[in-house]
């Protein structure tokens, strides 16, 4: 059989259109949310929130995952909202800056220590605010990520042994709107009946037909995937199977214990890094066996270049410059309240993450985009006029 | 290429078999038509061939099934993969991936191949059905041919030797339903690709077959020359019953062979004229005034005025995605135009809601189990008496003057195509709405299951009850309606009486217009009908 010839794999410019890699994407965005998760100054904070909505607006592509960060938007929104929801309700009592004062309800006397209302402090209140603003920046960091690398080229980029689990989430991915889709379905032919289309009843009735009809289409998927030769395997001992599990397993509880060991959950720091080290261990060589168990084959894989190593690069600035800030500017105290310091050197280095937007190339169009369409046929009828 | 011995099956919850000891078989390189009623076996026929029935629909299986030597008694269907292709009616059903040049090479990643052959044979598929221009598309953009282009090329891509194509064009309008037919073809002549497909619309794929195997529960499943078969078969294409009626030997089997004896016929017919269909319009029913509607910033329907009086039935026809179902939406209020007014009967659809709206305009949707709710079809018919406020039986009357011999406790879902369709029918009509819509209600009916729909129609007609279609079945509006409306990119293009449109559109004019031009003859009851009169 003739091998492909090698002018397809014409080397890549910066320029050319294309998808990043995945997990360069991801790498990108973790890296942002570690500065977030070091730092407490609302500036640096939103700094990282507007790098990562900039490289989303000019860097993501036109299908429907990348309009997921809407709802991390929407998210993020809602956990600042509700963390100082949280200090009004069940105010503490350090500060000295008197905000306003709530009426105060006691509580019976198992709720001891809980308190309801009293004097709201803008230092708690502030300090609420930086909370609740670096969870929501690091939400918005996996938003982008997520808006910005397609779920399907992650597939391709995960080890063969974990195919299963990413092809299944992949399909649930592809599954939700039809959901959606199908319980409009069945509402309208509800309507079309003089039916109530809303209330309680009505949504109970939509529920066993979308269920139905997710079911068959569950089967239908299933059969086709079968009959396009999924799950084709060489065969493997059964010995070897059970060799790769425990490694899993073993793997997996290393590497949680050691996060939470780096967490500082135990005393001593180096038991963590240790058991780190050999949870990873154990998980690449379980990968690597059931790897060894599958016979497929990737169709152009997402490859490593250049701008991937850009793109990461650009994030790291940030990380380290914050390794050499002071703890006074990158957790600005609440009580007594003043502005946020600001360290330009650090505030720079966070921005220069930013200019993954210049480094990483456009991704392609993957649908014909309705304007020009109508901008054609617009043309044609003043020609016709 | 594919051998069916002795074979006989029956699925678990049945005591019949829907198919008995089967004997075919089928030479490489042939392209087999399969024709049968609805429920008559035909996917069961399909599915067996890379072992999808029994494996995932259980049942019984006794005899054999080998495609190039290989069994399905010992492969499962993924052991087929490079050997039959399967592609289905509706494809979105089936795609696994989101872009097209990942689905393309689905199959190849998990049959292991390796990655520089899978690049060269994408790009070969690519060309070979004109997707090229698609690699980078979505899915989920594609249009209705388009979409069906690409689940053939996917399937291609593991150098099958067998396609097999359960109604590949019945959601596709007549001009798309060309470009895949066209595709297949190229296929068997160039590749030498064995094809088994099943097709209700026979006007759309008899020219292309060599082989017809008739699938029918109560005799003997067999194989033929096209010729023979529908020298006798109750199915079959409309230039064919033409060929019967006007008595031409031998019996033409495609429009081409049809012009050969359309002289004759048409001297014969000189003086005849075509029945004329026309109630006599005592009001307007449905006025549409500049209405105008947005998808997002895609516009689906520009400047539609529109005047529909009761007792007329209208074909609304076009492209998949020209605005007809859209067009229905708004008509009966399920979506409110962005700007327009539009009144049936008088009042605005969307200010009419539950007994109200079902007693001025009813629509069957495209998939008219939708609209069903019961376990059973007693219980349909019930639940829809107590929606309208009819007498009780009234619906399950009218159902049974629609079709004949369904028990009252069978499950909807069990139900034929045709069966289904005049269950939903019977609940719209409960509700005596002056205005009835009808999407695309042709789809997976069978010949016979048609005749009986296009007989109900033209009664409800006679008794002034409207009726808007949006169908892609030209001979369907060839035969019930009495005006057409061309739609096209959400504007119309074309309104006029069925003989005007239908015979001067190319893609759009049924087969008996296209035998007899430039004479006016639209279906063969016509021309029955003015040959029984000049006896």
């Amino acid at each position: 059989m003739p091998s492909a010839p090698r002018r397809w794999h014409k080397p890549l410019s910066l320029t050319e259109q294309r998808f990043l890699h995945s997990g360069a994407w991801w790498l990108w965005a973790i890296l942002l949310a570690a500065m977030a998760a070091g730092t407490k100054n609302p500036i640096f904070l939103l700094s990282i929130i507007f790098v990562v909505l900039l490289v989303v607006r000019f860097r993501k592509s036109d299908a429907p995952w990348s309009k997921s960060i809407k709802g991390y938007l929407f998210a993020a929104g809602f956990v600042i909202i509700f963390r100082i929801l949280l200090v009004i309700i069940t105010p503490d009592i350090f500060g000295d800056t008197l905000l306003f004062t709530l009426p105060e309800i006691d509580l019976p006397s198992f709720f001891a220590g809980v308190k309801l209302g009293g004097e709201i402090k803008a230092n708690t209140v502030f300090f609420a605010f930086q909370e609740g603003l670096r969870l929501a920046t690091i939400l918005v960091c996996i938003g982008g990520a997520q808006s910005l690398a397609s779920p399907t080229r992650m597939l391709k980029s995960i080890p063969a042994a974990l195919y299963e689990v990413g092809l299944s989430i992949m399909v649930a991915l592809t599954f939700a709107p039809q959901l959606a889709f199908d319980a409009k379905r069945v509402r309208d032919a509800q309507y079309l009946r003089g039916r109530k289309t809303t209330g309680i009843p009505a949504l109970a009735k939509t529920f066993v037909p979308v269920l139905e009809g997710a079911m068959e289409r569950a089967l239908l998927l299933a059969s086709a995937m079968d009959s396009r030769g999924y799950g084709r395997r060489i065969h493997q001992s059964a010995f070897k199977r059970k060799l790769t599990n425990i490694f899993m397993l073993g793997g997996l509880l290393g590497i949680l214990l050691g996060l939470a060991g780096l967490l500082g959950v135990f005393s001593q720091s180096n038991i963590g890094l240790l058991t780190m080290i050999l949870g990873v261990a154990l998980s690449f060589f379980a990968l690597r066996f059931a790897g060894q168990n599958a016979s497929r084959t990737k169709y152009r894989p997402d490859k490593w270049h250049i701008p991937e190593v850009l793109v990461i690069t650009t994030a790291l600035f940030g990380l380290v410059a914050m390794r050499f800030t002071e703890n006074i500017v990158l957790n600005p105290l609440a009580s007594p309240l003043s502005f946020p310091q600001i360290n330009f050197i650090t505030l720079s280095s966070i921005w220069v993450s930013v200019l993954a937007i210049t480094f990483s190339p456009k991704p392609p169009l993957t649908s014909r985009p309705a304007t020009d369409l109508f901008k054609a046929s617009n043309q044609i009828n003043r020609q016709a006029a | 290429m594919i051998k069916f011995e002795n074979v006989t099956f029956k699925y678990s919850d049945t005591n019949f078999a829907i198919l008995e000891n089967v004997n075919l078989t089928i030479p490489a390189g042939e392209l087999v038509l399969v024709v049968g009623k609805t429920g008559s076996g035909k996917s069961t026929l399909l599915g067996l061939i890379n072992g999808l029935v029994p494996n995932f629909t259980g049942g019984d299986l006794t005899g054999d099934v080998s495609v190039n030597g290989r069994s399905i008694r010992e492969f499962p269907p993924r052991d087929f993969a490079d050997l039959v292709g399967v592609v289905r009616q509706d494809p979105r059903a089936s795609f696994v991936t989101d872009l097209v040049e990942d689905e393309l090479a689905y199959g190849m990643e998990q049959l292991g191949i390796a990655p520089s052959t899978m690049r060269r044979r994408v790009e070969e598929v690519l060309d070979l059905l004109g997707l090229a221009e698609l690699r980078n598309r979505s899915l989920a953009t594609l249009s209705g041919g388009q979409r069906q282009r690409v689940a053939i090329a996917s399937v291609l891509t593991t150098n099958p030797k067998v396609l097999v194509l359960d109604e590949p064009t019945s959601a596709l309008d007549p001009s798309a339903a060309e470009e895949v037919l066209a595709a297949i073809q190229r296929l068997v002549h160039d590749l030498g690709l064995t094809v088994v497909l099943a097709e209700h619309r026979l006007e759309r794929v008899v020219q292309y077959a060599d082989r017809v195997i008739v699938v029918d529960r109560e005799a003997e499943v067999y194989a033929d020359r096209p010729a023979q078969v529908f020298a006798s078969s109750l199915l079959a294409p409309p230039v064919v019953e033409l060929g019967r009626t006007a008595g031409w030997s031998p019996l033409p089997l495609t429009v081409r062979d049809a012009r050969k004896f359309a002289d004759e016929l048409r001297t014969r017919l000189e003086k005849s004229k075509p029945r004329i269909r026309v109630n006599v319009a005592t009001k307007t029913l449905v006025s549409v005034e500049n209405l105008n509607f947005n998808y997002g910033n895609l516009r689906a329907l520009r400047h539609i005025d529109l005047d529909i009086s009761d007792g007329e039935i209208v074909a609304l026809m076009g492209r998949n995605g020209s605005g007809k179902s859209t067009l229905l939406s708004q008509l009966v209020g399920l979506l409110e135009p962005t700007s327009g007014k539009i009144l049936v009967n008088g009042k605005n659809p969307l200010t009419l809601k539950g007994k109200s709206l079902i007693e001025s305009v009813g629509l069957v949707p495209q998939e008219p189990t939708d609209l069903l709710i019961a376990d059973s079809v007693i219980n349909e018919c019930i639940a829809s008496d107590s929606d309208s406020g009819a007498v009780p039986g009234t619906t399950f009357n009218i159902f049974e003057q629609l079709t004949t011999d369904v028990s009252e406790n069978s499950h909807p879902r069990d139900l034929s195509e045709g069966e289904k369709l005049s269950l939903a029918l019977a609940v719209v009509l409960a509700a005596k709405p002056p205005l009835i819509l009808l999407d695309e209600p042709t789809r997976g009916l069978d010949y016979a299951a048609k005749r009986q729909l296009v007989s109900s129609l033209q009664k409800l007609g006679k008794k002034n009850h409207t009726i808007i279609l949006a169908t892609h079945d030209v001979e369907l509006a060839a035969e019930v309606a009495t005006r057409v409306i061309l739609l096209a990119d959400g504007e119309i293009v074309t309104d006029g009486p069925v003989n005007e449109v239908l015979s001067s559109s190319p893609m759009f004019s049924p087969q008996v217009s296209k035998v007899m031009s430039p004479a006016n003859w639209l279906t063969v009851s016509d021309v029955a009908f003015a040959l029984e009169d000049l006896r």
